[in-house]
């Protein structure tokens, strides 16, 4: 125990984070992905079976074993090699860079749920709304830009995917009531 | 031959329709290219489901403008804020940009205009004469030669890409992985489905890409906090535009428009490389061939027509492999890739046996591209830079929200919109780790290729993979992959050591 916490210790101490992390995350998830390929490539029982080479499993064991081995280096790289050694990349996510990011993701998710529901016009409506009140657009300085975009745009994307492109974009809750 | 061909393509592309989409798409492309922060990738990504219903005429020439747009586009931005708007205009700030504080903006951006298009002229005839006898070449090609090319395509990809070889090849693993979740090629049965039937159908290429190139870099957009303006007018270094360059004075520096043509149209044809490492090599390459070496950087002509030029030649080199091998020259035809598969097109030397017009239609389009480049540059500049001024607060939402109806209109399914916001955080956090996304997509445009060649190269050996190195096609491309692997290993293993040496 003592010994695992020594070399812990001595990991954690050496070489970039951003790096060992990236490594470790990577190496964990194909090391997944090599254990569930039994389960989820199925070899199709037509008569005998196929030897490995042309079977269904191949490329992903060839994939997977390759990318194992090259986290694997990545893991010893991260190690070895000095910070500034390892080379792009822009930054570590901080709390700042999270706070930023989150509600853009949020607002997405949140559309995709309301567009099932509502429809693709309002739900545009209403995530455009959002952006552009998180981007810090100022709806009571600007609502001769906001409010013909927050509406028109919407309208306009689904003129032009309806009737040029025959793409069927739902209206959803506007057809129930008849606008539509 | 060659002549008769092109007229039949003239035939069957000729129409209003079609001329007024190519000006949509070059306009679209210029403005987009042209804000910094969004990119001809990020363009053809969102606007290819734009054409899924379009007849292939009008839609394909479409994107091919919107390209063409795209690469030319940047160079405004590099030259008046000292920003390039993509990543291959880089190498134009360096004269571009101390052109215009000498007060010469107008004529750095009507030398950049001609010089682009004698570029996207040269590109684009190289791959009208040269594709189609690469196709008929390629038509006697073995599924073990194709697998031998494309693994020599990836090996490239991921070698000549920059950055970390390792991340490159990983990146690559990526793309192959996600192509492989979906039906099995030849047995038709489900991988990695988990269980879930939306996974059954396997990923489309379209929300890849919209979310790696598009979404993604939104959010990397985000994270530096787009409050603001994207210049201020006082930044405008001048607003006179100085002396004009004529479209006739071009031709005086054609010792370095040449070099620079076929260095980007043989560059632009090598899988991976693309218009950033063309547009520097021209760069460099000028400091031997200019007529005023010694003015390079400081705000010499020479210095902003060969990376122009070599940008755009690329343009066309880039559709030579993906047009003749389905092989995309760079990322954007990567992407541009997915909309010639909606249309039922899937590149090959077999669509120029079958479908000859299509192509020679598609390449008269790109000559249509060639001419709206250069009416929308001489009369639309004051247009294209107004687009720099418009605020991130506006566009940015806007851009978002045609990612996700992109995503829609693929199959009309919330999963695809869903799959697209997963692939654009999982391309935020690559590029935050240092990962490059360009060998995602093309590992995913590649992967179902290789792997149907090298299992049916199998079934032909029974088994046996000597086929790969007996066939004199395949042993070559494989064995050039390896001596590729072996010198970019070596050079990089060299540089570190005199990195660490001059520490």
């Amino acid at each position: 125990m003592k010994l695992f916490i020594k070399v812990f210790s001595w990991l954690r101490n050496r070489g970039s984070t951003r790096e060992k992390v990236a490594a470790l995350v990577l190496l964990g998830f194909w090391l997944t992905v090599y254990f569930a390929i039994p389960s989820q490539v199925p070899v199709a029982a037509i008569g005998k079976e196929a030897p490995l080479a042309y079977s269904a499993r191949f490329f992903p064991y060839v994939i997977t074993i390759l990318a194992i081995i090259l986290s694997f280096v990545l893991l010893i790289q991260s190690l070895t090699r000095t910070p500034s050694a390892m080379e792009g990349g822009k930054g570590i996510l901080g709390v700042q860079q999270v706070r930023r990011i989150a509600p853009v993701i949020v607002i997405a998710f949140v559309y995709l749920f309301l567009f099932g529901l509502l429809g693709f016009i309002v739900s545009a409506i209403l995530c455009l709304i959002a952006l552009l009140g998180y981007y810090g657009l100022s709806f009571r300085k600007e609502w001769k830009v906001a409010i013909p975009l927050v509406i028109l745009f919407p309208l306009l994307i689904y003129y032009v995917f309806k009737l040029t492109l025959y793409v069927p974009l739902p209206a959803g809750i506007l057809r129930m009531l008849g606008l539509f | 031959m060659l002549l008769e061909q092109l007229l039949a393509g003239w035939d069957l592309i000729f129409s209003i329709q079609t001329i007024l989409f190519v000006f949509l798409g070059v306009i679209l492309g210029t403005v987009v290219g042209a804000i910094p922060g969004l990119t001809a990738t990020m363009a053809m990504a969102i606007f290819v489901p734009f054409t899924f219903f379009m007849n292939p005429m009008q839609g394909l020439p479409f994107l091919l403008g919107l390209y063409k747009g795209g690469t030319y586009g940047g160079s405004i931005s590099a030259i008046l804020i000292n920003t390039p708007g993509t990543a291959s205009n880089a190498a134009t700030v360096m004269d571009g940009y101390p052109m215009a504080q000498q007060g010469q903006a107008g004529r750095a951006l009507d030398a950049t205009l001609y010089a682009s298009l004698v570029g996207d002229f040269f590109g684009t005839c190289a791959l009208v004469v040269v594709a189609p006898q690469l196709a008929r070449i390629a038509l006697g090609f073995s599924p073990a030669d194709f697998t031998g090319l494309i693994f020599f395509s990836l090996i490239c990809v991921a070698c000549i890409s920059g950055g970390s070889l390792l991340k490159a090849w990983l990146a690559t693993c990526l793309g192959f992985l996600f192509v492989m979740v979906g039906p099995d090629l030849v047995t038709g049965q489900p991988r990695f489905s988990f269980g879930y039937f939306e996974l059954g159908g396997g990923f489309s290429i379209v929300p890849l890409t919209i979310g790696l190139f598009a979404l993604s870099n939104m959010l990397i957009e985000i994270e530096k906090g787009a409050k603001q303006m994207l210049y201020e007018q006082s930044q405008f270094p001048h607003h006179g535009r100085g002396g004009r360059f004529s479209p006739l004075e071009i031709f005086k520096y054609m010792r370095v428009v040449i070099p620079s043509s076929l260095q980007g149209t043989f560059l632009g044809a090598l899988p991976g490389i693309g218009a950033p490492v063309a547009c520097w090599t021209a760069y460099a390459g000028a400091h031997w061939v200019a007529k005023e070496p010694e003015k390079l950087g400081k705000g010499s002509v020479e210095g902003v027509i060969a990376p122009e030029t070599a940008n755009n030649a690329v343009v066309g080199g880039a559709l030579i492999p993906m047009l003749v091998f389905g092989i995309p020259g760079d990322v954007v035809t990567a992407v541009l890739m997915g909309g010639f598969i909606a249309q039922g097109l899937r590149p090959s030397p077999l669509l120029f046996q079958q479908q000859p017009e299509i192509l020679y239609g598609l390449f008269i389009g790109m000559y249509f591209a060639t001419i709206a480049l250069f009416v929308a540059g001489m009369t639309m500049i004051p247009l294209f830079v107004k687009a720099l001024r418009v605020k991130k607060s506006i566009l940015y939402p806007i851009v978002i929200m045609l990612c996700f109806v992109g995503s829609y209109a693929v199959q009309n399914s919330l999963v695809d919109v869903g799959g697209m916001v997963v692939f654009g955080i999982l391309g935020y956090f690559a590029l935050k780790i240092g990962f490059p996304l360009p060998p995602v997509a093309i590992g995913f445009v590649l992967g179902q290729i290789l792997e149907i060649n090298f299992r049916v190269s199998m079934m032909m050996s029974q088994g046996n993979p000597a086929i790969f190195v007996t066939e004199p096609v395949s042993a070559s491309f494989i064995g050039a992959a390896l001596l590729l692997i072996i010198g970019t290993s070596m050079w990089k293993l060299r540089k570190s050591k005199l990195r660490v040496g001059v520490k």
